[in-house]
């Protein structure tokens, strides 16, 4: 076990210096020029040239990478070109805004996902397993920031029972910062108004961003549940009498969520890094929007910072789920 | 036991997302628990709240909240530069001496006294940090030309005379800081930009209270303030980028003022909501069509006026809300020098002969760059480049249109490579120097982008720039105009009217384009 995660980890090493390199190479190579942006359309070139000296942005790219690299060995991951703050303050700031949204939209594909389908799979070319399969096919196929327009319109617009956006509402007092997490501190600080305003915030972008990996995860159990549904143990169990329940969530279940666990983790790595327009619309302030506003500025420090981050969350989420499959399956021990 | 805290744990937290989840009734915002709260919606593209080094639409606004100048302007008029932090102030006979006199015990925010020498260190401030906004005050301003004469009295020599100095006093950039303060906060020598960047140190009717990037931005009201007193004591500007997210807050009441929703969703807005109202407000900004001199047939002036002529202006002035203006000329309404009556109507006919005696006969092939998005007047810059391509293909003219993102199109531009491209100027100061110089000189921003020069004009420019009678600006600058459409490099397109959306409840709002969140005399009044 010890020696699997050291393989592990010293793998994702090695992954990380791909990425950093990747992304470097590739984000300077796009057309555009950040100082130039960052001085917008009216400054001049000998501006734009003190300021390229200043940033070290004229120096040899193989300089600057080595340099980069250098910087990052001791934690540093350089200063965002338009917010002018360390890269990593801003990580800080904005991604625990992200872990709670990826968390809810988890939590909602868990809550609705499964069930679904082990609904659908107990009741096989009903109707109920084609309304389940046409919410699938829907959640799959429907694309995020259209749902997220549609919703905001019906529930803020028409209906007025969820906020437009945000993560408090403006009237709101914050608790303290702690965690960064608005549930946790509010919990924390026993502000439950925060609690239930944060709650309410996080209900809509949660679920939007949610109903993707619900639709994966239901046709996902489904699959898996008929399989074992057909396994020789589920027929012995059932013709020595045992309970239907007893069978279903003791028995088949527990086996169809093994392979359902790399999707639940891959979903996981996803929805912390993929909230992007979900974000935006819902005026989230999450890694996304930092992203989207990094990208458009060519803000280099930043997005090779975001991309470290994303890399390392995928890199950790399915450590976990390989670590998750030890536990879960004694086979995948012995092994 | 496991399975008992599993099932209370997941009971818990539905209960806390159900208990969330119920109707809102009435927007707090429009309840009256906020009547002095200003809540409003817009993008923002801030990157420091330092106004030596503020140049985005929403950080020069906000700044403008924050920073008091020696002068300003109101209502848009440009005309007529009003008393601010100088109470009064006189200009020698040969327009080389500016001395501004202060009113008598002005303070920033944070008690400290506003004299003369503390507008002196902050010009110098914004002068020695040499970022973009810089720039507008060096053409004029010199550190060792800023004399202090008394406490109350700032004495500015000029290299020469202007007739646009003032008016570029009322941007941001020459916003007094409270440089004692800044400089307490510097670190390796940044003359506390850093600080700056998400603080304030100003006399303004606002102080920065907090921003939260991609949030909001809160300021409350200063109680040092030396005008009136502002009757709002917070105004916090949400950071919502989505224009429907805008409209749907706006005709809900959750925000007051609505800055990035286009004309079509503001009249829906208005007709649907019963609640919302839209300013029609001037916008000091073109849109114009740019001709690279040095791309084969544009070289020829021929050609340059074939494409003048083939544009349907009309159709362009009738897109999105209706209510833009045709320009003939890159100097805009509202400042000296704007002339509709100079030549340069759409004549499809005189097109195709110019483009015959040129040579050009079949037309040509050639690539219109264009940064992709919507305009302030609706439609996007993609629509009215494909109505660009229509008129021109009617003579003959094919033109493919390469729509990239702004940095990609920045960096084009600059590096000169654009053929015709499509893009917009807005005034950093309110002044026709600000149009003249960067579309007719051949030191001018945009001229060297399109590699055109044309000798004859620069001493024009200059001299309009130096005229302080505005009748003898006015003549030189329809000269000057009348040069640059028939043999320069544009076309210039229109000139957008802003409508701006604000719930019925806000009153008393003195919109100027300028300082667009000018909220001093602003109040809610229940309607």
């Amino acid at each position: 076990m010890k020696t699997v995660l050291f393989r592990r980890l010293a793998l994702a090493v090695f992954l990380l210096f791909g990425i950093t390199l990747m992304t470097f190479v590739i984000s300077h190579v796009v057309p555009g020029d950040p100082v130039a942006t960052m001085l917008g359309e009216r400054g001049t070139e000998a501006q734009i040239q003190e300021m390229r000296e200043k940033l070290g942005l004229n120096r040899p790219l193989a300089v600057q990478y080595f340099s980069y690299l250098a910087d990052l060995a001791h934690l540093d991951l350089g200063t965002s070109l338009r917010t002018r703050r360390p890269v990593l303050d801003d990580l800080a700031r904005y991604f625990p805004a992200t872990i709670e949204l990826a968390t809810a939209a988890l939590f909602v594909a868990l809550v609705v996902g499964i069930p679904l389908g082990v609904l659908a799979a107990t009741h096989k070319d009903t109707w109920i397993d084609h309304a389940a399969r046409i919410f699938s096919m829907a959640g799959v196929s429907v694309p995020v920031f259209w749902l997220a327009l549609l919703a905001l319109l019906i529930l803020y617009g028409y209906w007025d029972v969820l906020p437009p956006g945000g993560r408090l509402s403006d009237f709101t007092e914050p608790p303290r910062t702690r965690t960064g997490l608005l549930l946790v501190d509010s919990l924390i600080a026993l502000n439950f108004t925060a609690l239930f305003d944060a709650a309410w915030h996080l209900w809509l972008p949660a679920l939007c961003l949610g109903y993707h990996s619900t639709a994966t995860l239901a046709r996902m159990v489904r699959a898996q549940m008929l399989e074992v549904l057909g396994q020789e143990y589920v027929r012995l169990a059932r013709a020595s009498g045992l309970p239907t329940r007893l069978i279903l969530y003791k028995y088949a279940l527990k086996n169809a969520l093994i392979p359902v666990l790399t999707t639940i983790g891959l979903s996981y790595g996803s929805l912390l890094s993929g909230a992007v327009l979900t974000e935006t619309i819902f005026s989230w302030p999450g890694l996304g929007k930092y992203a989207v506003g990094s990208t458009l500025n060519l803000d280099f420090p930043a997005l090779m910072g975001v991309t470290l981050l994303i890399a390392l969350v995928y890199s950790l989420v399915n450590l976990f789920v390989d670590l998750a499959y030890a536990l879960v399956d004694p086979r995948v021990r012995v092994s | 036991m496991c399975r008992a805290a599993l099932s209370l744990t997941l009971l818990a937290v539905l209960v806390v997302f159900a208990a969330g989840c119920q109707r809102r009734g009435p927007s707090p915002n429009v309840e009256g628990a906020a009547r002095d709260v200003l809540v409003v919606a817009s993008g923002i593209d801030a990157i420091s709240l330092d106004p030596a080094v503020a140049y985005e639409f929403s950080s020069t606004a906000l700044c403008m909240s924050f920073y008091d100048t020696l002068i300003r302007y109101e209502n848009s008029d440009y005309t007529k530069p009003l008393p601010s932090l100088a109470a009064r102030w006189k200009v020698s006979r040969d327009g080389l001496v500016y001395t501004f006199y202060l009113r008598p015990g002005l303070r920033f925010a944070s008690g400290r006294p506003l004299d003369a020498a503390a507008v002196r260190d902050s010009l110098v401030r914004t002068l020695r940090m040499n970022m973009a906004p810089a720039e507008l005050l060096a053409d004029n301003i010199a550190p060792e030309r800023i004399r202090v004469v008394d406490p109350s009295t700032l004495e500015i020599r000029l290299a020469h005379p202007s007739a646009y100095f003032l008016s570029t006093l009322f941007n941001p950039a020459a916003g007094v800081v409270d440089s004692k303060e800044a400089l307490a906060h510097e670190v390796e020598g940044d003359m506390g930009s850093g600080w700056l960047r998400e603080h304030s140190a100003g006399s303004g009717p606002f102080t920065l209270k907090s921003w939260e990037r991609d949030i909001a931005v809160v300021m409350e009201r200063n109680e040092n303030y030396w005008g009136t007193p502002p009757r709002l004591r917070r105004v916090i500007v949400k950071d919502v980028k989505e224009s429907t997210t805008q409209k749907m807050m706006i005709e809900r009441g959750d925000v007051d003022v609505a800055y990035d929703m286009n004309p079509l969703q503001i009249e829906d807005a208005v007709a649907r909501s019963g609640r919302v109202r839209a300013l029609e407000v001037p916008f000091l900004r073109l849109y114009y069509l740019g001709m690279n001199v040095k791309f084969g047939p544009l070289s020829d002036v021929r050609v340059r006026q074939a494409i003048r002529a083939a544009i349907r202006y009309d159709d362009l002035l009738a897109m999105g809300s209706g209510r833009q203006l045709r320009l003939r000329g890159p100097i805009i309404k509202g400042l000296v020098g704007f002339d509709p009556r100079l030549p340069g109507d759409y004549d499809p006919d005189r097109a195709r002969a110019l483009l015959a005696t040129a040579g050009y006969k079949d037309g040509f092939d050639v690539e219109l760059a264009v940064s992709g998005g919507p305009t302030v007047f609706g439609p996007t810059r993609e629509d009215i480049c494909a109505k660009l391509q229509s008129d021109l293909a009617a003579v003959g003219i094919r033109v493919r249109i390469k729509t990239m993102s702004s940095t990609a199109y920045l960096e084009l531009y600059r590096g000169k490579k654009t053929q015709l491209n499509m893009g917009d100027w807005g005034a950093d100061y309110p002044d026709p120097h600000n149009f003249a110089h960067p579309f007719g000189h051949s030191k001018g921003s945009l001229t060297q982008r399109v590699q055109y020069a044309n000798l004859r004009l620069d001493p024009l420019i200059d001299k309009a720039g130096r005229e302080l009678s505005p009748a003898r600006r006015a003549k030189l600058y329809a000269v000057i105009q009348r040069h640059l459409m028939m043999g320069g490099p544009w076309a210039t397109l229109l000139q957008p009217t802003r409508l701006l959306p604000v719930r019925v409840e806000v009153q008393g709002f003195r919109y100027d384009a300028q300082d667009p969140m000018d909220y001093r005399t602003v109040y809610k009044e229940p309607q």
